[in-house]
């Protein structure tokens, strides 16, 4: 890292810590910014010698106790404590930054919490994905005697029996995302934003869940059609178009559209038959005071999905706008949020649930974000109506009823809405060392199942997403409508 | 930051090799058809009957040897059978309902021994009551095999002048050749899930193990570990949705939300290092000793790794030829329901001693009604013993006379006191490693 980069991760930490209130933890920033943990620790430390002023500051302190000499000890001591904390060590005890927040928490698990969403997210992507959480990449004692088999079923391709299939399909786009192949230059970033690129950049060059080029392109041909297509059309169908350049990453656009659709079938699945797939809409909240948040996935993707979501509000506040340049298309975007909010609120006055602007909107814009392809499956519904239930930032749980594939006016909010969404997104983490790359390759080779995989295109020669996406878009395109009716009839 | 990044090489994680001897606890090929539990106690007793009897040739080779039918009054003889003790305050069943009726309220003191409290011998032929100052029945508990020198009173009673246990196992001498250190971490009792698990306490020792937390020298440390075994309880579920009547659909999240927090906790720690887990009297496990592995689908995250292994209770195993038996907890709780002793660690050496993990199953500890062999009989002496879930952290080196050395473990419960046990296989040297996060 470069000393430019650090300073723009110094300022996205200030943003993050004083505007947003979030507590960053060594780890959580490791994570986020790709870095060894014993560089996050170090970053930290020099974020709180310039910087810290204003901030509480969180140590760990850890050695061999003066009052128990068989015990080592580590221990949490904020800033103000750190000298009798470490009176209580025989000799040198080490001291590093654990984390800096606005405020010390009176609840500890407060301070815990955003790394765990972060580690739940990773936690939630398909098996086949190698991240950071699954192999331990930023400590600092390697074990190569560690192996993880997948054996491939866990992200099997034997597709649609329900709409659990198709999650499964989409999980398989997602995972099988290839490094991007954008010049990444830091040099150029001299803004907030350009930095939130290139974390951006360094989240789409690993496999993640988290594609948007296609579905962003999606976004924006259909930002001038109508929005009233099927979402798994777009699902379908987005995979045909070319991924963009990166200064535009950050208005991509999350998938979530099908699952919006399937999420609704799938309740109503839930309801009609009152199955133990109801628990799947519980987001279980043990404790309010620790804004802690649970989420279980029934099957696979539309609540990882749905997962991303929740965890977006919390894991990665919005990104800085008052301090950044935005791009022309954010900006327009942005006056547009406001009637995004009011359509919102006015919807959701109706269900009587509790809503605040910004949750809205960091909502709102995910589930459609592809929505708008006018690809057009006959017979698919224009509007639905869409119960969401996540955590905003506050811990507090909100349920809201969306309209989903709203035409023109919801549609642009939200996507700028997405957009903003997957700015913030916690940056994921460089590309994974060859090994897992030649994973995904080999899964890629795996999933050109129908003849239509060969015919991809060059430019997604090297994206087997994109084969397989291609391949579907050629077969299944009849279909689609079919599919939803089944869905709408459920 | 490019030049720190490169100038550090990551340290390498120590290996140990390992060899899981779990297979004597698994039940496999079993098959209940009925039987009750008294061809445990007849295969403990012919056990150590056999195992006595050579003791006896030399301890005292002058008595004869009788069964308690061929007891003749006056005449000093030794027998040999399993206690039985006869306890007023044990609870019964029966003893409720008729407590019941007559109003009288059910005394529940913390265990339930009592001044009246007896030792009953018993053999295939019969029973007989000892009598004597020589066996003080608060030390004892039923379903230990001793063998006994003593007479028939007038009363009818055995008058006990000594008596004689299986004592320490023989021991497998440890490899001397290890220089290095290295360290096996317990852990037991995190309960995730319950109110007082502290999640960043947990964090705290999750990065710590696996290399995140602190400094070079920290980290050094934890590079040495090379087995973290997690001992029992390691998930809390509600008591309330045990009733037996079915869950709402609503609540079977707070089933399985506890699991899906601990697989994710189990994943950072298993990508790290190698861990085992076994199950405890609280987790989704069967209740009946020797408790059998969770199901490896309950963790989909962490079972993926080869480093993830999922034990039954007791556990054995060796590491680098360091042997190693432990149990989640419910032996040395329940010695402690029904015998007393100064600490944990005086019960567990005691179980070394009648070489039986879990005398009191199946009297009061459930056990699988096992029909050809005792899974808990202890043939040879491990070199660490370590029992989960207990109140707080004891360790003990106990020397036994045939130069055995046990380090004796008590695994406090992690959720209660944010304390771990680092154990050093180089010396067998034992330290807790706290973790803190008042702030």
């Amino acid at each position: 890292m470069g000393g430019e980069e650090a300073v723009d991760i110094f300022l996205q930490i200030q943003y993050l810590v004083s505007d947003q209130l979030q507590v960053i933890s060594y780890k959580w920033l490791s994570r986020k910014f790709s870095v060894s943990s014993n560089n996050a620790k170090r970053l930290l430390k020099e974020f709180v010698e310039k910087h810290g002023n204003d901030l509480q500051v969180i140590y760990t302190v850890s050695g061999w106790l003066k009052s128990d000499p068989q015990a080592y000890c580590v221990k949490l001591a904020s800033a103000s404590k750190i000298d009798e904390t470490r009176e209580e060590f025989e000799g040198t005890c080490s001291v590093q930054v654990y984390s800096v927040q606005a405020c010390i928490p009176k609840e500890t698990a407060v301070i815990w919490n955003s790394e765990f969403v972060q580690a739940e997210e990773l936690f939630n992507q398909p098996q086949i994905i190698e991240n950071c959480l699954r192999d331990n990449r930023f400590c600092g004692v390697s074990n190569i005697h560690v192996k993880r088999t997948t054996d491939g079923k866990h992200v099997s391709l034997v597709l649609p029996k329900t709409i659990n299939g198709t999650g499964a399909f989409q999980k398989d786009l997602h995972s099988l995302k290839p490094p991007k192949q954008e010049p990444v230059g830091p040099t150029s970033s001299s803004n907030l934003e350009a930095s939130e690129n290139k974390s951006e950049k360094e989240k789409a060059a690993k496999p993640s869940p988290i594609i948007r080029e296609p579905s962003k392109v999606k976004g924006q041909n259909g930002k001038s059609s109508s929005g009233n297509s099927g979402s798994l059309a777009n699902m379908w169908g987005r995979a045909s178009t070319k991924p963009k350049p990166v200064v535009e990453t950050a208005e991509d656009v999350p998938s979530i559209a099908a699952t919006a659709d399937e999420q609704i079938c799938a309740n109503e699945l839930a309801d009609a038959i009152g199955s133990d797939d109801d628990f799947s809409d519980i987001n279980y909240k043990r404790n309010s005071n620790r804004k802690r948040r649970v989420v279980f996935d029934f099957s696979d993707d539309e609540n990882e999905d749905e997962d991303e979501e929740k965890v977006m509000s919390l894991s990665s506040p919005p990104e800085p706008q008052g301090k950044t340049e935005k791009t022309l298309v954010v900006k327009e975007e942005k006056n547009l949020e406001d009637k995004k909010v009011e359509v919102g609120n006015s919807k959701n006055s109706n269900a009587g649930i509790t809503l605040r602007a910004k949750s809205d909107a960091a909502v709102g814009g995910k589930g459609e974000g592809i929505d708008n392809n006018g690809a057009g499956v006959p017979g698919s519904p224009k509007r639905r109506k869409v119960l969401k239930t996540r955590i905003d930032e506050r811990g507090r749980e909100v349920s809201e009823f969306v309209w989903e594939g709203e035409p023109a006016l919801s549609d642009k909010p939200n996507q700028e809405n997405a957009a903003k969404d997957t700015n913030n997104r916690p940056m994921a983490n460089k590309a994974p060392a060859l090994g897992s790359s030649n994973d995904h390759n080999k899964v890629a080779n795996a999933k050109t199942l129908g003849g239509a995989g060969a015919s991809s295109g060059s430019s997604l020669a090297n994206k087997p997403g994109g084969n397989k996406k291609l391949a579907k878009a050629g077969t299944k395109d009849a279909k689609q409508g079919n599919i939803l009716s089944f869905f709408k009839k459920i | 930051m490019a030049d720190s990044e490169m100038g550090e090489a990551p340290l390498e994680r120590k290996q140990a090799v390992y060899r899981n001897l779990d297979e004597r606890f698994e039940i496999q090929g079993e098959k209940y058809k009925g039987q009750q539990y008294s061809h445990i106690y007849y295969v403990r007793l012919h056990q150590m009957r056999s195992l006595l009897q050579s003791f006896i040739s030399k301890w005292k080779p002058h008595l004869p040897v009788n069964s308690v039918l061929g007891l003749e009054e006056g005449k000093e003889c030794i027998i040999v059978g399993t206690l039985y003790k006869h306890m007023k305050l044990k609870p019964s069943v029966l003893d409720e309902y008729s407590k019941e009726r007559s109003a009288i309220p059910l005394v529940k003191p913390h265990n339930f021994t009592s001044t009246d409290d007896h030792l009953i011998l018993e053999d295939e032929s019969g029973r007989v009551k000892l009598a004597g100052p020589m066996l003080t029945p608060l030390a004892f508990v039923t379903g230990i095999v001793v063998a006994i020198h003593g007479k028939e009173t007038s009363k009818g009673d055995f008058f006990v002048e000594d008596f004689l246990d299986a004592g320490l196992p023989p021991q497998v001498d440890r490899p001397l050749d290890s220089r290095e250190d290295k360290y096996v971490a317990f852990v037991s009792g995190l309960s995730v899930g319950s109110s007082a698990f502290n999640p960043l306490q947990f964090q705290l020792f999750v990065d710590h193990i696996t290399g995140h937390l602190g400094d070079e020298n920290e980290q050094r440390i934890s590079s040495q570990i090379v087995r973290l075994v997690i001992a029992g309880n390691s998930m809390h579920i509600q008591q309330g949705y045990f009733s037996g009547q079915s869950v709402a659909p609503k609540d079977h999240a707070k089933l399985t939300e506890p699991i899906r927090e601990l697989d994710i906790f189990l994943t950072q720690l298993v990508s790290a290092l190698p861990v085992d887990i076994m199950p405890g009297c609280n987790d989704p496990a069967n209740y009946n000793l020797p408790q059998q592995p969770l199901h490896r689908c309950l963790f989909s995250g962490a079972s993926a790794y080869n480093t993830f292994t999922s034990c039954t209770n007791p556990h054995q195993f060796d590491l680098d030829n360091v042997q190693f038996i432990g149990t989640s907890g419910q032996n040395i709780d329940d010695l402690y329901k029904y015998s007393d002793a100064k600490d944990r660690i005086e019960f567990m050496e005691r179980t070394l001693r009648w070489r039986h993990l879990a005398p009191t199953a199946p009297n009061t500890l459930g056990c699988y009604p096992y029909t050809d062999k005792d899974p808990f009989l202890i043939e040879s002496c491990p070199h660490v013993y370590f029992v989960g879930n207990q109140e707080k952290y004891e360790t003990r080196l106990l020397q036994g006379p045939d130069k055995q050395s046990v380090r004796l473990i008590s695994i406090p419960r992690f959720c209660e006191t944010g304390v771990a046990v680092m154990l050093n296989l180089r010396n067998l040297e034992c330290h807790a490693l706290t973790f803190s996060t008042n702030l």
